[in-house]
């Protein structure tokens, strides 16, 4: 081999060596490739990313991932926005049903729950309101009314009752918390009790101002009767009177200057023509001097 | 060093563990479709090669032996792969027109990306030139020549690898290649020669 041709072939080989590196720094495989040979081969990727990419691009996977969505969403609405189950089916509150809302808003859980658990008598102290009424009171909505879920109308069923009224109780509950910030609700209130169904909230202001509701969920046609306690310093106008959930009078239970002191009244869930109501949510709304106050009251047949 | 895949794995896949190939895909497949590329010249027609190859291993992979490297053997199923799809090419296109499988100037665009858009120094580009005028004459000599010359001269493997490769003694291989570039240094010098 003579040095001309020594030097051709370490040419050439030079040259195709410059060639096939440029071929190798430009070569781009495609991201797909090996889906492409498992499918050449006849079966499916084995990887778990690719198991997920044909799951997720399969009808079912997607179906699955949709429920999985539907699912997650409705927890978050459960747990952060409805808050279920004061009173389920009619029935008082279990336990379980407190214990769900326990971690959702402070006070006005707390409020709720001592409120409405079963057989439990409660005492809440609660600063004196800053807010004022003005007008015509008879003709005044309370402002407790919007606070109730518009989704309990026409409610007719028992069970159902008994929904809307978890649902109002709940939005008062809720109200309450972003209403009243600085609410104390006593802790020696969770101890004295009363017999089934038979809840009483007593509200007592600084000035000597209380209020307390007992039995706020009746079936008047089996003679039940809410027990409303009110406590009015001297020389103040009383006031308390039942509105329906859209905020039309009911029944003037009380108007007036009344003697000071503690006194009773009672709705037997009537109207005042003296027709029992229907079923459904009712606001007792009380005004003692300055102070006002609504309660909610569910009525069953 | 290029990375290997171990014979740990390779018996793992053979006991059916699927997982291993795609291993198997992730090392090799860069430089399965590189080597079809210097036979196939064509991109498209590259990966189509290199995805056959896996294919063919995968069916295959019973057969390793663990005489040799995974990767030769991979790259003997590449070359024979590659080989037997330039000889449908052929005689494809001989049916049809007679011509060559793909004639120059459809060649020379297909090199162009050799270049990838970057400048070139005069003596790259030199380089270039013979390199793709060499490519595009490889096509006429016979596949076994011009595997050898390919993986001596493109791929850098030792003889005995080529051997090993293309399945032929080493003093095979050794005269195949530098018959080819005999032949190949007349063939273009008698190109430069019409030229001027």
């Amino acid at each position: 081999m003579d040095k001309k041709e020594k030097s051709f072939e370490s040419r050439m080989k030079e040259s195709l060596k410059f060639v096939g590196s440029r071929m190798d720094e430009s070569m781009k495989v495609p991201g797909d490739f090996a889906d492409k040979v498992w499918g050449r081969i006849g079966e499916p990727n084995p990887s778990l990313a690719s198991r997920l990419r044909r799951l997720l691009l399969s009808g079912k996977g997607l179906a699955a991932a949709c429920a999985c969505a539907v699912i997650l969403v409705a927890v978050i609405f459960i747990n952060k926005i409805y808050k279920p189950g004061i009173i389920t089916a009619g029935k008082p509150a279990s336990r379980e049903n407190i214990a769900m809302n326990q971690g959702s808003s402070g006070n006005a859980v707390k409020e709720k729950q001592a409120v409405i658990a079963q057989g439990k008598y409660a005492e809440i102290t609660v600063p004196q309101p800053t807010r004022q009424t003005s007008g015509n009171e008879n003709n005044q909505k309370p402002p407790a009314l919007a606070a109730i879920n518009p989704a309990v109308n026409n409610q007719q069923a028992e069970p159902n009752q008994a929904k809307a009224m978890n649902a109002a109780l709940n939005s008062r509950a809720n109200a309450a918390a972003v209403n009243t910030g600085n609410k104390q609700v006593s802790s020696a209130g969770m101890q004295k009790q009363t017999p089934d169904n038979d809840v009483k909230s007593n509200t007592e202001t600084p000035s000597g101002v209380s209020f307390g509701i007992k039995n706020n969920l009746i079936h008047p046609l089996n003679g039940d009767m809410t027990e409303l306690d009110y406590t009015a310093p001297p020389e103040c106008n009383v006031t308390i009177k039942i509105y329906d959930r859209k905020g039309r009078l009911i029944k003037d239970i009380f108007s007036g200057s009344g003697q000071p002191g503690s006194h009773t009244e009672y709705w037997k869930g009537d109207d005042s023509n003296g027709a029992v109501v229907d079923a459904g949510i009712y606001i007792v709304y009380i005004k003692i001097c300055s102070f006002e106050k609504e309660e909610t009251v569910g009525v069953v047949k | 060093m290029m990375e290997e895949i171990s014979f740990e794995e390779i018996k793992r896949l053979q006991q059916g563990e699927k997982q291993v190939f795609n291993k198997i895909i992730a090392i090799y497949q860069k430089r399965v479709t590189a080597l079809c590329m210097k036979y196939m010249l064509n991109m498209d027609e590259a990966v189509d090669a290199a995805q056959e190859v896996f294919c063919s291993a995968y069916v295959s992979i019973k057969s390793f032996g663990f005489k040799s490297k995974f990767s030769t053997w991979l790259y003997r199923i590449t070359v024979n792969q590659c080989i037997n799809r330039l000889k449908s090419i052929k005689s494809r296109n001989a049916i049809i027109d007679n011509r060559h499988y793909i004639d120059d100037e459809e060649k020379r665009e297909q090199l162009e990306f050799v270049t990838d858009g970057r400048k070139l120094s005069d003596e790259e580009m030199e380089l270039k030139e013979t390199g793709t005028a060499i490519l595009r004459e490889l096509d006429r000599f016979s596949e076994m020549d011009k595997s050898a010359i390919i993986l001596s001269d493109m791929e850098d493997y030792s003889t005995g690898e080529i051997a090993e490769i293309l399945d032929m003694p080493e003093g095979s291989v050794r005269s195949s290649i530098s018959r080819t570039r005999r032949k190949l240094k007349e063939i273009l010098e008698k190109k430069k020669g019409a030229e001027r």
